[in-house]
């Protein structure tokens, strides 16, 4: 007999592949330019952003639009067999507020904790998704009281379904335009996040990622390593090696040109124009998701995704080895054509789960283990120690622009690199950031109805990790999400000092996106940090995000 | 019977004749392994790294190694390139090269992990186990996991590995089907050692369901068929291997079964087989060595540099399973007493190993 041979040498081949070539989520929230990491191919698992609000149109009752975008992968309108994708949905009354000073940590605790007992005992409902081979989708709506039941639809096409209640609901799965419009490369240029320029890879070691270098609006004077690199190509970039480090900034100001203008990390530009996804979008009556549609103002909903375990893949594949196997399985293809549909949840791995957007590219930091969706409130004390981490170089930044931030940096004239490992710490620098009432812009409109809705903090947004769209707004951001959000630029605006005043007017959600302000700032280019709107204008009617570009192989509806 | 079986049985006859008519007009579809190895045909490190870990070929190594080399040159030793050489430079058994990059790098689980496998190597059993252990415990991924299961495999504790290697498989999702069909692998060369041949097959066949065309199935297939005495099959099967991969162990293993039967044959595979091995040992003389030892034991005769071989594979890894092999050498080689210090000094450490119980078996038969 044979001996068996050393296969520790198979050991470490197997292992190394693996960790190039599969498929894991970059957990891009919102999507990047391209799978970041040079090691991971844009997969279906991956999403993008989660889109809330309530329709528009009144005229057949209170309807939820809700639409969860991922990687178009395989293709644009094809969507991967293995993947199921989860919707979560929990309508729940309107949080009140607790009264008196609540901007301490023990207060914020206590806000985090009456939060988590109420996610823990969610009993809310679930749109289950899977697909199979003939294009078909089957939606799954489980555990809502307006009763279960499931509707196989055809993929890239809209459909109804009538649910047993009686209730018309609207469903289209397949690709579209990506309605996320934003310059991500500058995002990642404000982080100085290394795998969006260089090669780098998803196993290697995470300082490789935000590059130990102060955080910043303003380009650094000096820092080579993300002053210079041009934005990377669309998909699977040849981005130029990671030069040796080390990887840290030795200034000491920002970086001005001959006429003493800063120079802003971002360029304005949508680099995801002409770009699709793939999308599940649905439009369904609030009386549907909850019982009490009066006092369920709140639709809380979150996307997952998971993958099929290898095991009950393997289940699946017919055994062809021997000529009668052969035959067997093409026998049995001719009848069976793939049209089956696997929900069952224990044969599936979760691997990315999306709520808010930057959620997890900028507080949890892409981190497999904190892919928690609404159950992320155990990060509560490292979102203070992450929002500490930012403010200490965004804060500066806006100082050096002429425009009050929120964030107490102690009159520092440039952005400076701090970690915090005790939230006690960081606590007292952020504390306006996290409790100031973010002003709505005044020529929004957001509450129709001039309701007594208080206007939302940094600190109701982020936990839990939920779309949280109240119904009585138009779901504009922070009280939904609309398609046509600029959520990247409002997401920086958290930081200014929104009891100010900002060029002449309160500091609020859109401010940064004004070109008068960047106008008028020492900056170039003179640009709002993020386009303005969607490269393809959205639908007024169902399915809302635009039809896809003619890219990938597809060129449907 | 319903409906629609009733259709099928009737339509089968009909299908069958389709089908054997298709057989020469029909493109069959493309195993896992080629349609994959096609993606890695590029010049570029990445894809010559992949297809060299995915075909085990040396000249393809080689190809890796010089592409590798060139990017250092190129770009500098950057944490990433060097993990990649140490790990290069693990699998073609080079340990002090291994150990000298990842003396360079941070401690990251990918360099915990390498540093434990160099361990295990060099014999340091209680390093690696520790670092196996803590691995599992912090970073239960896949490869972690069946890296411990491997360790207990090889430490006696054969339950328990077969647990933590289903415990790794639960891991991997529909996307990581090789890796998958990787452990299915070990699961079956575990039963394999064991003499439990029906269940060696069972995770082989599993495992090639999961990666369709992959030789490193099909040779363990070979393998236990030819243990279960279906040796037509195992021959086809060795066959089609050797044919692939011009791997000179498997020519050996298909000589040793050819040998009574077919004899001309069978020596013109040992000789090539020598050949393989001899061009194997001139490009990584400390990969092919443990394998071409292997070969000379097989062989009927001692060869004369028997011994000079196994001493010598210790030198490079000083760990129980080349030690197993000097004493086999110097069992071969006539020389009983030496073979039984040297099995003494494997009892001491945790190695537990059917093969070493055969030999111990065989020692005390003396």
């Amino acid at each position: 007999m044979r001996q068996s041979r050393a296969l520790l040498l198979v050991v470490a081949s197997a292992v190394l592949i693996v960790a190039l070539v599969t498929g894991a989520a970059d957990h891009n929230d919102p999507n990047a330019v391209n799978a970041i990491f040079s090691d991971n191919r844009p997969n279906g698992a991956d999403l993008y952003d989660m889109f809330g609000h309530p329709a528009d149109d009144r005229s057949r009752g209170e309807n939820v639009v809700l639409a969860l975008t991922f990687a178009d992968a395989p293709q644009t309108g094809v969507l991967d067999t293995d993947v199921l994708y989860r919707i979560r949905i929990y309508p729940t009354p309107r949080p009140v507020r607790p009264s008196g000073d609540n901007a301490s940590v023990s207060s914020y605790v206590a806000y985090v904790r009456a939060l988590k007992d109420r996610f823990e005992t969610f009993k809310g409902g679930e749109v289950r998704v899977t697909t199979n081979a003939k294009g078909e989708a089957k939606l799954s709506f489980v555990g809502f009281p307006g009763g279960n039941f499931a509707a196989v639809v055809k993929q890239n096409t809209a459909a109804a379904a009538t649910s047993p209640g009686g209730q018309r609901i609207l469903m289209y799965v397949g690709g579209r335009d990506d309605a996320f419009f934003n310059d991500l490369p500058g995002f990642f240029r404000s982080i100085n996040y290394g795998p969006e320029f260089y090669k780098v890879n998803l196993t290697q070691p995470e300082d490789l990622r935000e590059m130990p270098i102060p955080k910043t609006l303003l380009a650094l004077e000096g820092n080579g390593l993300f002053n210079d690199p041009e934005d990377p190509a669309e998909v699977n970039p040849d981005k130029p090696p990671l030069p040796p480090g080390p990887y840290t900034w030795k200034g000491n100001r920002y970086y001005k040109d001959e006429k003493g203008n800063y120079r802003f990390v971002y360029s304005g530009r949508d680099a995801r124009a002409g770009l699709n996804v793939n999308a599940i979008i649905l439009e369904v009556p609030l009386a549907y998701f909850t019982k009490s549609p009066r006092t369920d103002r709140v639709v809380n909903t979150w996307g997952e995704s998971w993958v099929l375990k290898a095991s009950d893949k393997v289940d699946t594949i017919p055994d062809r080895s021997g000529f009668t196997d052969k035959v067997a399985a093409w026998f049995s293809n001719m009848f069976s054509g793939d049209g089956s549909f696997d929900e069952d949840l224990t044969h599936y791995k979760r691997v990315d789960t999306d709520g808010l957007p930057f959620s997890d590219a900028a507080l949890s930091e892409r981190h497999d283990d904190r892919q928690l969706g609404a159950d992320n409130f155990r990060l509560a004390p490292h979102f203070i120690n992450r929002f500490g981490h930012l403010g200490w170089g965004f804060g500066p930044s806006i100082t050096a622009l002429g425009l009050p931030t929120c964030f107490d940096h102690s009159g520092v004239t440039v952005s400076t690199l701090r970690f915090y490992k005790d939230p006690l710490h960081a606590f007292p620098r952020v504390k306006r950031c996290f409790f100031q009432e973010l002003n709505m812009p005044p020529g929004v409109v957001w509450n129709p109805k001039r309701l007594n809705i208080p206007l939302r903090r940094a600190a109701d947004i982020f936990i839990p990790n939920v779309n949280a769209i109240d119904m009585d707004t138009t779901g504009t951001w922070p009280f939904g999400r609309r398609f046509e959000d600029q959520v990247a630029t409002r997401f920086l605006s958290v930081f200014l000092d929104h009891t100010k005043s900002c060029a002449g007017a309160p500091c609020n959600l859109e401010t940064l996106g004004q070109q008068s302000l960047w106008n008028a700032a020492p900056i170039e280019p003179k640009t709002p940090p993020n386009p303005l709107r969607n490269d393809k204008p959205f639908l007024r009617n169902f399915p809302y995000m635009a039809s896809p570009w003619p890219a990938g192989g597809y060129a449907g509806q | 019977m319903n409906g629609r079986r009733l259709v099928m049985v009737a339509a089968l006859p009909a299908a069958l004749v389709a089908m054997i008519a298709m057989r020469g007009v029909a493109t069959p579809r493309p195993s896992d392994y080629d349609a994959e190895l096609a993606r890695f045909s590029s010049a570029d490190l990445r894809n010559r790294y992949l297809r060299a870990t995915l075909t085990g070929d040396f000249g393809d190594y080689r190809l890796a190694e010089q592409a590798l080399e060139r990017e250092l040159a190129a770009s500098g030793a950057s944490q990433a390139l060097l993990l990649a050489r140490a790990t290069l430079a693990f699998k073609l058994h080079r340990l002090p090269k291994a150990k000298r990059d990842l003396a360079l790098l941070p401690e990251t689980d990918a360099v915990r992990a390498l540093r434990a496998d160099v361990a295990l190597m060099e014999g340091r059993y209680a390093d690696a186990a520790r670092a196996y252990e803590s691995l599992a415990a912090t970073s239960p991924s896949w490869d972690n996991l069946a890296r411990l299961a491997y360790f207990k495999s090889k430490t006696g504790d054969v339950a328990g590995a077969d647990r933590l290697y289903a415990a790794a498989q639960d891991e991997l999702t529909a996307k990581e089907l090789r890796s998958y069909a990787w452990v299915e692998v070990q699961r079956g060369v575990m039963r394999f050692e064991h003499g439990r041949y029906a269940g060696a097959l069972a995770h082989y066949e599993r495992a090639e369901r999961a990666y369709s065309g992959w030789w490193l199935v099909e040779e363990h297939r070979a393998e236990v068929l030819h243990g279960m005495g279906r040796t037509r099959q195992a021959v086809a099967l060795y066959r089609k291997v050797v044919a692939r991969t011009r791997n000179p162990e498997l020519f050996g293993a298909l000589a040793a079964i050819l040998e009574d039967e077919q004899p001309e044959e069978a020596r013109a595979l040992y000789a090539e087989a020598g050949r393989l091995f001899a061009e194997q040992m001139r490009i990584y003389p400390e990969a092919a060595i443990g394998h071409a030892l292997r070969f000379q034991l097989s062989r009927a005769d001692a060869a004369p540099e028997l011994v000079a071989l196994a001493r010598r594979n210790v030198a490079l890894r000083p760990n129980a399973e080349a030690k197993l092999l000097l004493a086999q050498a110097y069992l071969k080689s006539s020389q009983p007493a030496p073979a039984r210090a040297i099995i003494a000094e494997i009892a001491t450490t945790p190695w537990r190993t059917p093969e070493l119980a055969r030999l111990q078996r065989e020692l005390a038969a003396r």
